[in-house]
């Protein structure tokens, strides 16, 4: 009887501690993310203005050719009405800069390898092609938790600091998650959006990715 | 006269066995956070 007694508080101990595993994986990863992003709005509020380039004239423009910030560098602002969300996008969809926030697809050079970057141009909010932000769905503050429940028409704000860019949802897919597609777009005349995260919640069987397309250059 | 009868432990000695639980929960606990960058997928 002793030996069974044992056991079973073993197995009650664990099974805590298994509890205590999935609590700190769902919410105490997002205190983490919470500290990343407070430093990470002050660094940017201080990131100095940059001329837009590129094709102004019709509403378009990119950073500078000589813009190159760094993994896990604070590099726009993103705000969906819609989500409640407000929050700082780093650059890079490594581990690491995901647990900071929402990273933008960077290109291909020393700092940035395969495949988690695009041998294409890349492409910035504001910019002509499609411009790609990965963000958590259940873990690290779960930034894209409500992704899903953008629909044809909602809002997608970013603030750069080459300009504010207004971009309009207009349709989402769902796709498997080794899917390349996303990152070669058919070349278009238009400046795009896709948000991508693991589809459905608490699962990365599948990606969920959202478009929108450039309205406006606020 | 008390034979046949459970000898009552001390409070003291059920929080010592409680903490003694307790820990290991924590090292569970620990060890599955180590893990994790393993076991779950990349975004999550």
């Amino acid at each position: 009887m002793r030996i069974l007694g044992f056991i079973g508080k073993l197995l009650i101990s664990v099974g805590f501690g298994v509890l205590l595993f999935v609590a700190w994986i769902l919410w105490g990863t997002g205190i983490y993310t919470n500290q990343q992003q407070d430093r990470l709005a002050d660094e940017f509020a201080d990131l100095p203005a940059l001329q837009a380039q590129g094709q102004e004239d019709q509403g378009f423009g990119g950073p500078p050719k000589s813009y190159e910030p760094g993994p896990g560098d604070p590099v726009f602002r993103l705000r969906i009405p819609e989500m409640d969300l407000d929050t700082i996008v780093v650059q890079g969809v490594g581990v690491e800069e995901l647990k900071k926030g929402p990273g933008h697809y960077p290109g291909c050079n020393e700092r940035f390898s395969r495949p988690l970057c695009t041998d294409l141009d890349e492409v910035w909010p504001g910019e002509k092609g499609r411009a790609i932000i990965s963000g958590h769905r259940t873990t690290y503050d779960a930034p894209f938790w409500d992704l899903d429940r953008l629909q044809k028409g909602d809002s997608i704000l970013t603030e750069t600091r080459w300009g504010d860019f207004e971009y309009e949802v207009t349709g989402r897919e769902i796709v498997q998650p080794d899917s390349r597609d996303i990152a070669n777009p058919v070349a278009s005349n238009t400046g795009e959006l896709a948000l991508t995260t693991c589809n459905p919640r608490f699962s990365a069987a599948e990606r969920l990715v959202v478009y929108a397309e450039l309205k406006t250059s606020v | 006269m008390n034979e046949g009868m459970k000898t009552r432990r001390s409070w003291k000695s059920r929080l010592l066995e409680l903490a003694a639980w307790l820990v290991v929960a924590l090292i569970t606990a620990g060890i599955l956070i180590a893990l994790s960058e393993n076991l779950l997928p990349n975004n999550f």
